[in-house]
């Protein structure tokens, strides 16, 4: 059996101790909890930093430098990101905040040409693609609703390209004067006619049932928009909130299962489960949960005591 | 029944912290063993890896940290597990400076039960500050922006870099990301730039961000969360693990079931003595 070293053996039991005092807040705020989340700032923070030195600032900037100054004169070039480093911590000061002003609009632009490329190919174009999905594929691949495929179909991404109009209207807040909101049914009814022709005369797809199905929900897709300009708009917004509710309730219920998640990887960790079994052998995880659980009630109930 | 619904919806918070204690550590303690299915995004992870010829190399971002393990650290060892096992060649990087403690002795564990060599059959780059600068010059010239390993081993003195010096040299991209920077990134910076072949794991909280690019296309497949670890966990290990390997997403799925369950009861219980009483009091 590996035996492992003594301070790996202390870092176990310290990590055990630890997560039991964190989880003391649930009862109630206490020193001992404060005392985690104090180490745990001071930690972080510096970790942080020597990670900052030695993967950041030291072969980045002060290497470069040093080569610099030692013969390689391309590598003075990085002095300029120095003096602007330097120049943001004049932020600090109320008289001479105005000189961060330099290194921030620099880094704003950089920023700002770094992710308006990302979003432009990722999302805008990848996106907005993806925001009408082929029918037709759709029809041939799943047909109108296909369980195995969680409901992929006709019916799908009808519901899609119709959520995704209302949602986008429900946010159009302009007031429409009566008599264009005369022209919206005309209109939808139009645009769902010929929507409807041109997918029976020629989407590519042999079964008269798959154009039905196909034009049917082309139609809805094209047609729905033209209800803002109706007297039924808010029919179409109600619409819209539900679809957005139901995404905040789906993003809402991820939220919840990560963090039991958290605390499901806290209690394999305090049951010495997600450890191998030769550490469990040494480490005792087990003992260490119990001693530290009596430990820190003793520590609650003291200061209860003193506090009543 | 009046007194008790008012009482209920006083309850000190307490009790529902303890409950949720009770109902996370006795199926820990006892497993129910509860079946569950594997999702077409898993699946399609899984696919993307079985349908890579042996000797491939796959670039694999593996940025999160301590917190995000339990969600999905059993996924980076699985896969580790996985891309060894066919004989795959993984090349790792991260965005995230607390990876380094729980990537390198994972991958280094892994690779010695399967007799890989570092530098021929796996290799780790490495920790980088710069954001999404960074995966732009992955994208680009990983030679430029990692000179060399985390051993400090210059790249072209590594086997296993030959013929790799961008993104699109490799034939899969993994993001295993716990947010930012990460998966959102790699997508947005290079995937649809390179039209990279990529598939992405996330928490559970990034889930619905990252959903939009698996049905788009964008990413190939895509896991979320000790669930998609769960599952992922189901797809490789078929019949049963190998020794000594423990399968901790799978072993939590009775307990995400129970607190959920939990949960759910909480808030239908919630409503009805909220709904109830409001009704009593109006009247």
């Amino acid at each position: 059996m590996e035996e492992m070293a003594f301070a790996q053996l202390v870092g176990a039991w310290v990590s055990i101790f630890l997560t039991l005092t964190v989880l003391s807040f649930l009862f109630d705020d206490n020193p001992i909890y404060k005392v985690a989340e104090h180490l745990f700032m001071g930690v972080a923070t510096g970790y942080g930093i020597v990670e900052a030195y030695w993967n950041l600032l030291k072969p980045n900037l002060f290497d470069k430098i040093g080569q610099g100054f030692s013969g390689e004169s391309d590598q003075l070039i990085y002095l300029i990101p120095l003096v602007l480093s330097v120049m943001l911590l004049f932020k600090i000061s109320p008289k001479y905040a105005w000189v961060a002003r330099v290194p921030i609009a620099i880094l704003v632009a950089a920023y700002a040409a770094v992710k308006i490329t990302g979003e432009t190919s990722g999302k805008l174009i990848g996106q907005i693609g993806a925001s009408f999905p082929n029918m037709s594929e759709s029809w041939d691949k799943h047909g109108l609703w296909n369980w195995e495929a969680d409901g992929a179909g006709v019916i799908s991404d009808t519901l899609l390209v119709v959520g995704l109009s209302a949602c986008l209207i429900h946010f159009y807040f302009s007031e429409i004067d009566a008599r264009s909101q005369r022209l919206g049914v005309p209109m939808g009814i139009v645009t769902f006619v010929l929507v409807m022709a041109c997918a029976l005369t020629m989407a590519p797809i042999e079964s008269t049932g798959g154009k039905i199905a196909v034009g049917l929900g082309l139609g809805l897709c094209a047609a729905a928009p033209f209800l803002t300009l109706s007297p039924y708009k808010h029919l179409l917004t109600r619409f819209g909130v539900m679809v957005l509710m139901i995404s905040f309730g789906a993003s809402f219920g991820f939220t919840v299962m990560g963090r039991i998640s958290l605390a499901i990887g806290r209690g394999q960790e305090l049951l010495g489960q997600s450890r191998a079994p030769v550490e469990v052998a040494q480490i005792h995880p087990q003992i260490a949960t119990l001693v530290s659980a009596v430990i820190i009630i003793t520590c609650l109930f003291i200061f209860r005591k003193k506090e009543h | 029944m009046l007194e008790w619904l008012i009482k209920f919806q006083r309850m000190d918070r307490r009790w529902v912290f303890l409950g949720m204690a009770i109902a996370i550590f006795i199926p820990l303690v006892f497993p129910l063993q509860l079946p569950f299915r594997v999702d077409k995004e898993v699946r399609d992870v899984y696919r993307q890896v079985e349908k890579l010829p042996e000797g491939s190399a796959v670039l694999i971002s593996a940025d999160f940290d301590p917190a995000s393990v339990p969600e999905i650290g059993p996924f980076f060892t699985t896969h580790l597990h996985h891309l060894f096992r066919r004989n795959l060649k993984p090349v790792l990087v991260t965005l995230w400076p607390t990876a380094i403690p729980l990537v390198l002795p994972e991958i280094k564990a892994i690779a010695k039960t399967y007799n890989k060599k570092y530098g021929e059959d796996f290799v780790f780059l490495g920790y980088k500050e710069g954001k999404e600068l960074v995966i732009k010059n992955i994208g680009q010239n990983i030679f430029q922006q990692f000179p060399t390993d985390y051993d400090g081993t210059p790249l072209p003195d590594l086997p296993i870099m030959q013929g790799r010096r961008q993104a699109k040299d490799f034939p899969l991209i993994v993001s295993i990301s716990a947010g930012f920077p990460g998966l959102n990134e790699y997508v947005l910076q290079i995937q649809g730039q390179y039209n990279l072949n990529m598939v992405g794991v996330c928490t559970a909280v990034g889930g619905p961000d990252y959903i939009p690019f698996y049905k788009s296309g964008q990413l190939k497949g895509l896991s979320m969360g000790m669930p998609g670890s769960a599952q992922y966990e189901k797809l490789v290990w078929k019949d049963k693990p190998a020794p000594g390997v423990k399968l901790l997403a799978t072993a939590a799925m009775d307990v995400l079931n129970l607190g959920h369950v939990f949960i759910i009861v909480l808030i239908i219980m919630g409503n009805i003595a909220f709904f109830i009483t409001r009704r009593i009091e109006e009247a």
